[in-house]
């Protein structure tokens, strides 16, 4: 059952159920499907909206106004402003994202594993193996078909096939893909496989409760434990508030609100105070994207948004992906004003563009602002900016091997516009400034990070608070560093695997 | 939201950015499309922040010509060449801030102008025929053209 808070009509509700999770993202929705299979009584909140399929329109603004938290204009600040991408609606970001699927890299597990040997309890390859072979099979996830590819995920194979770099279609959790090349926006016909799309149907088909326009104000406790959760509602997504939700949890509340939100509800609840980490160690993968104009039509509408990726050079931190933008987006980094930008605009459709994604070294910090809001401070090292110096170049090399005749690098300092390698030579002279570019972030981490001792760690490898028994944390605030590679596959795994730790507690 | 100046300015800065008759396919400029209304409605679900920022970014930019050692006048005094050349100067300012202030207005325009069905078919989209915009819809109709806050 998905209930509005038009249904509950301003009233302050209460409810009571097993577990009560707070977000219906990766981690959320999969922790809910999880448990609620398992028969546990679940209640899911959710800060967004129940957005349908059939209410998208094709636009970027009418979908970003609904789904995209702060309508897209979450920023992190630091020496450059960077956007903070992030879905708010039934689904989460996993509703707004390229529905690119990853697992967590070895060496990364690896690392973690090293570093912290205790983290085995849940952070077991075997385990997380299987479970990530099993949403595979759920999810549809397979490589992008050659029919949605499209040619701007076709070209990227071109370039990298000229130049022998390691490229191939990206595995995506899709079934019968139309290739509208509109997942930023909500898929438009349910075809990926999105959290809102899967697993929380199948929570409520076994029971779960989900609240939506639900905003967790703070975890209340009782006898030293987690008890439940207090939610102001609101109509709509930027809605007046209309309501309260008081839910108690009779065995466990899991937090699972992103790594931007999930630490201010725990500083709002005074919670997660033993090692003083909530909100530090905010990680993320910063990424920019060049375009290149192509003498034939690319059409980047035709096709999956995120379909074609490189991890050739993945150990020097950088991930090459497509990423097929509405006009509404590419136009602004068009290097033009005026009649040129129109002109540049009207000829979009032989626009390709291509992004890197960077396994960022910067830490940075979120806690909160004026009116609750979320304040994430986050500078790129000069490290950092030197790794997306060099995706850049390889950006361009790989459009021009691929046949573009002109790309735009959209990288202060360099011209707007170049038609051979030889023009960016200047690029190495430019200081290491994240200034230099026009970076976003959509993948974020490590606010609450798991630790085998208080000393080092918000929550204890299950999830639990060290200092509030019975509250969990699920989300990616936990991972002990960025991946490299789009974590939804990660985020939920690992919150399949708490939650199933709590199945087996539950049972006895 | 935005007083009358702010308006008025706004307007003026989209019709130099999107100016009416830049290619044949594209015949519609901004003056042509309710944008400053959009734009008051992109603002109001932006974060306070952002809100604050853009209006400042509004009177930084009327005055662009002496950031850019382009004159004494503001930028509404000049003529629509002189605007275009300002406008561009400034986006390659040594000072990042700066720089980024005709893209924040540049990023607004063209989310609002990019989803006009007219320009969407020029481009070449299939979707227009899906019909406009939720909210151009709601402007071209009289309906709501405020979002409520919390």
């Amino acid at each position: 059952m998905i209930r509005s808070p038009e249904e509950l009509d301003g009233r302050t509700v209460d409810d009571i159920a097993d577990v009560v999770i707070v977000g219906s993202g990766a981690a959320g929705a999969t922790a809910a499907r999880v448990l609620a299979e398992a028969g546990l009584e679940v209640v899911v909140l959710e800060e967004g909206p129940a957005v349908p399929a059939a209410e998208l329109r094709p636009d970027f603004h009418s979908g970003q106004a609904r789904v995209w938290r702060d309508g897209g204009a979450q920023v992190a600040r630091g020496r450059a402003l960077m956007p903070l991408l992030q879905g708010v609606c039934v689904g989460g970001s996993t509703a707004i994202n390229g529905a690119i699927i990853h697992r967590i890299p070895e060496t990364i597990l690896g690392g973690w594993l090293k570093a912290d040997p205790g983290l085995a309890v849940t952070v077991d390859p075997e385990r997380l193996g299987e479970i990530w072979d099993r949403m595979d099979e759920e999810l549809g996830v397979g490589p992008a078909p050659p029919d949605v590819l499209g040619e701007n995920n076709r070209l990227l194979g071109v370039g990298a096939r000229a130049l022998g770099v390691d490229a191939a279609p990206i595995r995506r959790n899709v079934i019968g893909c139309e290739g509208s090349a509109r997942c930023l926006q909500g898929c438009p016909t349910a075809r990926r496989q999105s959290m809102n799309i899967s697993y929380i149907p199948r929570a409520v088909a076994h029971g779960a409760r989900v609240y939506t326009c639900a905003w967790a104000q703070r975890v209340t406790l009782g006898r030293g434990r987690a008890t439940g959760v207090v939610a102001r509602l609101h109509r709509g997504h930027r809605g007046q508030w209309c309501g309260r939700l008081r839910v108690r949890a009779r065995r466990a509340v899991l937090i699972a609100a992103s790594a931007v939100h999930t630490p201010l509800l725990l500083l709002r609840s005074g919670l997660g105070r033993t090692s003083g980490l909530v909100g530090r160690r905010f990680q993320a993968h910063p990424g920019t994207a060049v375009l290149g104009v192509f003498d034939d039509p690319v059409r980047m509408w035709a096709g999956a948004t995120q379909g074609y990726e490189s991890l050739h050079w993945w150990d020097e931190r950088m991930k090459i992906e497509t990423l097929a933008l509405p006009p509404e987006l590419g136009a602004v980094r068009l290097p033009a004003l005026g009649a040129p930008l129109i002109r540049r605009l009207a000829e979009y459709g032989h626009v390709a563009q291509w992004a890197v994604q960077v396994r960022a070294l910067a830490m940075g910090s979120v806690v909160h602002g004026l009116g609750g809001r979320a304040v994430v401070r986050y500078d790129l090292t000069p490290a950092d900016v030197r790794v997306l110096k060099l995706g850049v170049l390889r950006l361009c090399e790989l459009l021009f091997a691929a046949g573009a005749r002109e790309v735009l690098p959209g990288v202060h300092g360099l011209p707007p516009s170049v038609r051979s390698m030889d023009e960016l030579a200047p690029l190495g002279e430019l200081p290491d400034s994240p200034q230099l570019f026009h970076c976003i972030a959509s993948h974020m981490f490590g606010t609450a990070v798991m630790a085998s001792a208080p000393k080092m760690g918000v929550t204890s490898p299950t999830g639990e608070l060290w200092d509030c028994p019975g509250a969990y944390v699920i989300d990616s605030s936990v991972f002990p560093s960025n991946l490299g590679v789009n974590p939804q596959h990660a985020i939920a795994g690992l919150a399949w695997r708490l939650a199933e730790r709590l199945v087996e507690e539950a049972a006895g | 939201m935005l007083t009358r100046w702010e308006r008025a300015f706004l307007g003026d800065l989209f019709e130099i950015l999107l100016p009416r008759g830049g290619h044949p396919r594209l015949p519609l400029g901004a003056a042509d499309m309710p944008l400053v209304p959009f734009a008051e409605r992109w603002l109001l679900e932006a974060p306070a922040d952002v809100r604050v920022g853009f209006r400042v970014a509004l009177r930084v930019l009327a005055w662009a010509p002496l950031l850019t050692l382009s004159g004494i006048r503001p930028l509404r005094a000049l003529e629509p060449d002189a605007r275009i050349a300002v406008l561009e100067r400034l986006s390659r300012h040594r000072l990042y801030l700066l720089r980024e202030l005709p893209l924040l207005v540049k990023t607004v325009a063209c989310t609002g102008y990019c989803a006009h069905p007219a320009v969407r078919e020029g481009i070449g989209l299939p979707d227009h025929v899906e019909g406009p915009p939720r909210w151009l819809e709601e402007l071209d109709t009289g309906g709501p053209r405020t979002v409520e806050r919390p």
